[in-house]
């Protein structure tokens, strides 16, 4: 996965050559990063086959996979997002991150990460169990990570070009809220996804 | 329905680059003349279109009900 | 009587709200001058209106900065055009000067050449000008650059609503769904999808035509717009989801799990993200554009507009039921 990422901050370092504006920067990392998610969640659910899911079936509850299931990609996001900052940086250097105000940077990163996370978990879920891949993952998931993608790139822009945290807060405020409400779905909705 | 789907989500992408192109002068005639009213009639015709074209595979979906009825 | 009266509803609020969506005229108002820049000195000046009745010995006076040039002579040609004849005086205020004919202001008419400390005002103005509109019955506002689209109110716009309201009752059914994978539900819910989608696209083409003669675009990076797109791709994603699980039960299932989680992420971006981008909205109520509260007498488009959303949501019911009904049937020959 992190090679994933480490091949397309390459790529797009090949690609580039020289410097890029703020905007750009900011849209081509989130660009990646969402490829990224989409390449890594897909398969959170696609490895299990019926056996095994019967078999997790009687041992616990459908909520507590899923929250498992939420956490745990949660995490990977979060460290694969900021894994792949690192790169980025590296690559693309840090010219941009000048003006910015870093540690609101990496609060979008991280809200951005375990946005992905929670809305595309289920997402895969839904994939897995209609019995199809990465294909149908990408239709179902990308007009719903769209609004959060636009919302964390407007934020994370916000940040670089250093504004106060009275202005990204509300934005941070919003996506938190998407977090919550998403992850809440999830709980809800996912037993009725596993009953057969 | 994914080819459906793939070709709405490039016709929004062509769409998005399309704003910047100008429109041939004839359009930008007909839709400004006349205290711009002509954009009304337009709008009207296009809902008018979508419900005929929505009437019309109605019809042909009960037309297809009705030919599996006799056989 | 008990089973169709929401119909012929349906019917009779789109019979009044498209006539008088139509026939109702705008009110008079300027809509050209020339020409656009004025000198010191002796101006001619035509003067276009729409919907006006210029009269011989009507009111009519340039405004620049508050200080008020009277004309030396008006030529009414007929109800819509006048020449104005002036002695501009050199030294006004600001670089900008607006046309009051008959009460109808032109603001910004002409760009103003030689400022200076101001001039000594004329005094044929009234306090304060006013627009004059007895006798002309009910009217829609005149506003420039929408002019006659503004009657699109009546007709583009209910096309939201309706989409809104039709995927709003899929979601409902979604929700009846789980709890018992009741398959006319489901249908009821994939049909609402199927029409909501219909009306989706309406309001993108309406949009599209309507943007391109006021925004000079068919398509702008705005909120609203994105909102539409985001909505139809949503919507065609669970359609392709549909098509993709052969069984039925497990078909209905999913399908509903993701339209819920769907929808209740649709109305948040639809309805909070907006909030949250301040800026960057062409569509009134959003960012620096004055929304339809303040519309000027706005009163006089929502006596028409309200009738016409409840009139469109109704036939997109209608049609709802039409086509879960053609669905059962077809399924019910297929067993």
């Amino acid at each position: 996965m992190l090679l994933y990422v480490v091949s397309a901050v390459y790529v797009s370092y090949l690609a580039v050559k020289g410097g890029l504006g703020v905007a750009l920067w900011n849209a081509l990392f989130w660009i990646i990063l969402l490829f990224a998610a989409f390449n890594a969640l897909s398969r959170s659910f696609q490895r299990e086959d019926q056996g095994r899911q019967l078999y997790l079936h009687t041992l616990v509850h459908p909520r507590s996979v899923v929250m498992a299931r939420t956490l745990y990609n949660a995490f990977t996001m979060v460290v694969l997002s900021l894994l792949s900052l690192l790169f980025y940086a590296l690559f693309l250097g840090t010219a941009v991150l000048e003006g910015a105000d870093l540690g609101q940077f990496l609060v979008a990163v991280v809200l951005g990460a375990i946005g992905f996370a929670t809305v595309l978990t289920l997402i895969a879920a839904i994939a897995a169990r209609a019995g199809n891949g990465l294909g149908l993952m990408a239709i179902l998931g990308f007009p719903l990570v769209l609004p959060m993608l636009l919302a964390v790139m407007r934020a994370s822009k916000l940040s670089l070009d250093g504004v106060a945290w009275s202005v990204t807060s509300t934005y941070f405020g919003g996506l938190l809220l998407l977090d919550v409400i998403t992850v809440t779905l999830a709980w809800l909705l996912f037993p009725y996804l596993w009953r057969d | 329905m994914r080819a459906f789907a793939t070709t709405a989500l490039l016709t929004l992408t062509a769409l998005n680059s399309m704003a910047q192109d100008a429109a041939p002068s004839w359009l930008e005639h007909t839709l400004h003349g006349n205290g711009k009213i002509n954009t009304v009639v337009a709008v009207v015709a296009i809902i008018i279109l979508g419900l005929g074209i929505w009437m019309w595979r109605m019809d042909r979906r009960l037309r297809a009900m009705e030919t599996r009825q006799r056989n | 009587m008990k089973h169709w009266w929401w119909k012929f509803m349906a019917v009779v609020l789109l019979l009044i709200a498209s006539i008088a969506g139509l026939r109702v005229p705008l009110s008079p108002a300027l809509v050209h001058v020339s020409p656009s820049r004025i000198m010191p000195g002796e101006v001619m000046i035509d003067v276009t209106g729409y919907n006006t009745r210029f009269a011989d010995g009507m009111r009519t006076y340039l405004v620049n900065d508050n200080q008020y040039v009277c004309p030396m002579r008006v030529d009414v040609m007929d109800a819509t055009h006048a020449r104005i004849v002036a002695e501009v005086p050199a030294g006004m205020r600001a670089s900008m000067t607006d046309i009051v004919v008959q009460g109808m202001t032109y603001p910004g008419a002409f760009f103003t050449e030689s400022l200076g400390e101001g001039i000594e005002s004329g005094s044929c103005a009234p306090t304060p000008p006013k627009l004059d509109l007895t006798g002309l019955g009910f009217t829609f506002p005149n506003r420039s650059i929408l002019y006659e689209s503004i009657r699109n109110l009546f007709f583009h716009v209910p096309m939201w609503f309706t989409m809104i309201a039709l995927m709003g009752i899929a979601f409902w059914q979604s929700i009846k769904v789980l709890g018992n994978t009741d398959l006319e539900r489901d249908r009821a819910a994939r049909s609402a999808v199927q029409v909501g989608l219909l009306f989706c696209g309406l309001g993108l083409v309406t949009g599209a035509v309507w943007a391109r003669a006021t925004w000079g675009a068919f398509w702008t990076n705005d909120v609203k717009l994105n909102g539409a797109a985001v909505t139809a791709l949503i919507y065609l994603a669970y359609l392709v989801l549909r098509g993709s699980i052969p069984d039925l039960y497990k078909r209905a299932r999913l399908a509903a799990i993701y339209n819920i989680f769907a929808f209740v992420l649709l109305v948040l971006f639809l309805f909070v993200v907006p909030r949250l981008n301040e800026i960057d909205s062409l569509h009134p109520g959003n960012g620096g554009n004055s929304g339809f509260n303040d519309l000027d007498l706005d009163n006089r488009l929502r006596i028409v507009f309200y009738p016409a959303v409840a009139g469109w949501v109704l036939l997109g019911i209608w049609m709802v039921d039409l086509r879960t009904r053609t669905a059962r049937l077809i399924e019910q020959m297929d067993r």
